[in-house]
């Protein structure tokens, strides 16, 4: 056991020598987890950071009609830019940039085209005509089919457009009203300010609310929602991209005749693998270490059951490490243990949910997605972040974990025992 | 002339003969793009196709007697999601609230919290024992008393509780459109009335020949008047298609790694004597670059070509017809590649010429590659990003994309992608070669 420690400690020696891991196992996955959850944090939560959309609103009608119905859109989103704006206080830093240009279509289409705008809102001319009718309305929202964010945007225009139907409603039928009533003009205006102003004041409190809690808030205070995601998903994710090189470590040891060498010392072959195993099981675990010790700092918290967290994590380690035992009897050369990395490592990451989460899914991606040492581990860690999950809930994934660590490292036995025989 | 094409063709042979390379310039973005498609494939358009999201519902509300009228609008909240247990498979299907939340009611409400901890329930929504007399106030006395459902979730699914609290939005919209709609108009002419003694009479008349009636029914009935037609920058039908977006994402990510590594080769040929023995042919260092870089912007171009083909042929076999997803003016296409190739080796001429060794030029090159694809959107959208939306227009995957994505719509406009991948390539590769001339002679 002390040869393999020293052998260990000798690889390890080795691979913290070479500054460039530093790069590798630090400054690359901070930056991913850091980038991912930010920008999942700040996309889920746009009302606070992102840039509020421009929106040119093409407005063939041009009359009272429209724009009241503009007002409604930036009182349901105030968050929206519309361009141009309906009062020159509504754009103070000239954020449209339409200086003294009018807006026809084609000038808003090549801002669209040009990324100066998220989007084009076309009013047709005859919005007030069919609004009288009590005629259908259909109003064309035009953006990039890439732009996902147009999706948020459409939304809030339906909110407005229900807003906006029920002024006209309520207008509607003070007028029928106002006629039946014979009412005199003056009183009629009256009453069609007072129908408007009480609309306005309702809906700035409406009697019907939705109002979120959530029981994850308590335990994770602080970090920002994306962190829960992409913290366990860049840290697992990068557990593959520094263990799996072992499978080249273990061919350029062959090849280079290192291994052959070293089998003339007094060390078993065992004792050799044994060590570089370790060694690099402990990389991986360094790696874990690195990624969640920097989620801890942003806020983000694995529970309370540190016992569960621990065996979560060696389990992971282990089954990766195995892996990488594996595809080292698998293939001939170092190119081609390097392109089976890759190939691994990208296509294990997203498949376990550590680019997304996996209920997002198709269930069959789900079920195929489980095929994955990543997609287990992420079950057991989001488990933890979210509900404060003990041992008594992360078994079944820990147990997963250590099968295929056993799985994959019997077969490497087998295989090394018999290529070894051969 | 004739050394440029000896470097040129070597290079070529050399790595379309390398089955490994070959692996990780096309397998590997091609399994990376085509899952992200499959992982996304559910959302298109302005529709969500998912497998039904389990939610509680816990309806505390007292029913109140008006008039001899029964109101208990939690009972019409709880029936918006929990359909009657009448109605067929197909009538569930085709109502879009049933189709995408599959709630159960129950009366327990800790229950229902214990669901939502355990995993069991994505959100529950938990309506209060007021919620009727709350609401009510509003057209009898037209007094506005706000009464709030509780959405209790737990952020783990935090996309689904996001669409749960979409739909339940939206249905309490809808409630208060019509409370709303009845305050603002009848209340308004209750304030009239109040100072108006004739309006008063012909009011309470008009209640009680039932005047309002058709109008409070009309009131929660009512659909919006104006719609949304979703259009891309075509004038065409919004259709979200993840092989398209993600698939000429990952190729321009994927390319640049090739067009790293491939550059990268020149630092271990200089470790191991093959360039000195290049340049004592004589040949001019400039001319060996200038050589490499067009050998890898033939790589690039082929690679990403082989992967537009590609995504386009997964996409056919998923939508099970022939579908070409990047537009249909070839030339143009082949020049935006051209051009994005272009820019990439310029980018990876200027790292080699920075890095000292092979290693170097790896760790340089990834993080460039790495950083230029956050940036450029390969994973997500940046432009929503305060303070990157400006950065990213230093990354050659976010003028190649985007020239690429505006291509695949039909909008040919794209002279300015191409002028900044034009200009990028050369003041890159300008500022490479001088590095690596003045490196050379050190």
């Amino acid at each position: 056991m002390q040869r393999t420690l020293l052998v260990a400690l000798n690889e390890l020696r080795l691979m913290l020598s070479d500054r460039s891991i530093w790069v590798n196992i630090v400054i690359v996955p901070l930056i991913a987890a850091f980038a991912a959850g930010w920008a999942n944090s700040t996309l889920s939560d746009a009302d606070d950071t992102s840039a509020a959309p421009l929106i040119d609103v093409v407005d063939l009608a041009a009359n009272a009609d429209s724009q009241s119905f503009q007002r409604e859109i930036l009182a349901v989103q105030p968050r929206l830019q519309l361009c141009p704006p309906l009062q020159p206080e509504d754009d103070p830093e000239d954020r449209c940039g339409l200086q003294a240009a009018s807006l026809d279509y084609d000038l808003a289409l090549q801002r669209l085209r040009d990324e100066q705008i998220a989007a084009i809102l076309t009013i047709e001319g005859d919005f007030s005509e069919k609004l009288q009718a009590g005629e259908p309305i259909t109003l064309t929202l035009q953006a990039s089919d890439a732009n996902l964010e147009v999706d948020s945007i459409a939304r809030g225009l339906q909110s407005a457009a229900a807003r906006f139907g029920t002024l006209r409603l309520a207008l509607k039928w003070n007028e029928r009203l106002s006629t039946n009533f014979q009412l005199d003009a003056q009183t009629k205006q009256q009453l069609e300010q007072q129908v408007v102003a009480r609309n306005q004041a309702l809906w700035q409190d409406p009697p019907v609310q939705i109002a979120k809690s959530s029981s994850e808030q308590r335990l994770n205070a602080g970090a920002l929602p994306g962190f829960s995601q992409s913290i366990p998903g860049m840290g697992s994710m990068y557990v593959l991209f520094c263990v799996l090189p072992l499978s080249q470590s273990f061919i350029r040891d062959r090849k280079q005749w290192t291994l052959q060498r070293l089998s003339s010392m007094p060390l078993r072959t065992s004792q050799i693998m044994g060590g570089k195993l370790l060694a690099y099981a402990a990389i991986g675990l360094l790696q874990l270490l690195i990624v969640f010790g920097f989620g801890m700092l942003l806020g983000l918290r694995f529970g309370s059951d540190l016992l569960a967290l621990l065996l979560v994590v060696f389990s992971f380690v282990a089954a990766i490490t195995a892996l990488a035992l594996f595809i080292s009897t698998l293939v001939n050369t170092e190119q081609q243990a390097s392109s089976m990395n890759l190939l691994l490592t990208l296509l294990l990451a997203p498949l376990g949910g550590a680019w997304w989460p996996l209920d997002i899914v198709p269930a069959w991606m789900r079920t195929v997605g489980h095929i994955s040492p990543i997609a287990w581990a992420m079950d057991a860690y989001k488990a933890m972040i979210f509900r404060n999950a003990g041992l008594a809930a992360v078994w079944l994934p820990i147990c997963v974990l250590s099968a295929m660590a056993i799985v994959f490292f019997s077969i490497a036995v087998l295989r090394l025992r018999r290529s070894q025989s051969a | 002339m004739y050394k440029i094409w000896v470097i040129i063709t070597n290079e070529l042979v050399q790595t379309f003969g390398d089955r490994n390379l070959l692996m990780i310039m096309l397998v590997t973005p091609l399994l990376v793009a085509s899952m992200i498609g499959f992982a996304f494939s559910d959302i298109s358009g302005d529709s969500i196709d998912i497998d039904p999201i389990p939610v509680a519902l816990v309806n505390h509300d007292d029913a109140v007697d008006q008039d001899g009228q029964q109101i208990a609008m939690g009972q019409s909240f709880v029936n918006v999601f929990v359909p009657s247990e009448e109605l067929s498979p197909e009538e569930r299907a085709a109502n879009e609230v049933w189709s995408l939340i599959d709630a159960v009611e129950l009366s327990d409400e800790n229950e229902a919290r214990s669901g939502v901890d355990s995993g069991r329930f994505v959100a529950a929504l938990i309506i209060p024992s007021d919620f009727s007399a709350n609401i009510s106030q509003l057209y009898t006395n037209f007094e506005n008393q706000p009464t709030t459902i509780e959405l209790y979730a737990n952020s783990e699914s935090a996309t689904l509780v996001e669409i749960v609290e979409t739909v339940a939005s939206a249905v309490a919209t809808r409630m208060n459109a019509g409370s709303i709609a009845i305050a603002s108009s009848i209340g308004s002419l209750v304030g009239q009335a109040n100072q108006n003694p004739a309006i008063a009479a012909q009011l309470q008349q008009a209640q009680q020949n039932g005047l309002f009636d058709q109008d409070v029914a009309a009131a929660f009935s009512q659909q919006d008047q104006v719609r949304f037609e979703r259009q891309n920058s075509a004038g065409q039908a919004a259709s979200f298609n993840p092989f398209a977006i993600f698939g000429a994402g990952q190729a321009v990510f994927f390319m640049m790694f090739t067009a790293m590594n491939g550059m990268n080769s020149i630092l271990s040929e200089r470790r191991e004597g093959l360039l000195s023995r290049q340049l004592a042919t004589p040949t001019n260092p400039g001319l060996i670059l200038f050589a490499r870089m067009f050998s890898m912007v033939c790589i690039c171009f082929v690679q990403v070509c082989a992967l537009l083909c590609a995504m386009s042929l997964v996409d056919s076999l998923f939508q099970r017809k022939f579908s070409w997803l990047f537009g249909n003016n070839l030339l143009l296409l082949i020049v935006t590649i051209i051009a994005i190739a272009w820019a990439a080796a310029g980018f990876a001429s200027l790292v080699i010429s920075l890095a000292k060794t092979p290693e170097q030029g790896n760790v340089i090159g990834g993080v460039i590659a790495i950083t230029m694809g956050l940036l450029g959107g390969a994973f997500f959208n940046v432009a929503a990003l305060e303070g990157l939306d400006i950065v990213r227009f230093l990354s050659v995957n976010y003028w190649g994309v985007t020239a690429l994505m505006q291509i695949s719509q039909g909008n040919l406009a794209v002279q300015t992608h191409l002028l900044v991948l034009g200009l990028l390539g050369l003041v890159t590769f300008g500022a490479g070669f001088l590095l690596f001339q003045r490196r050379l002679e050190v």
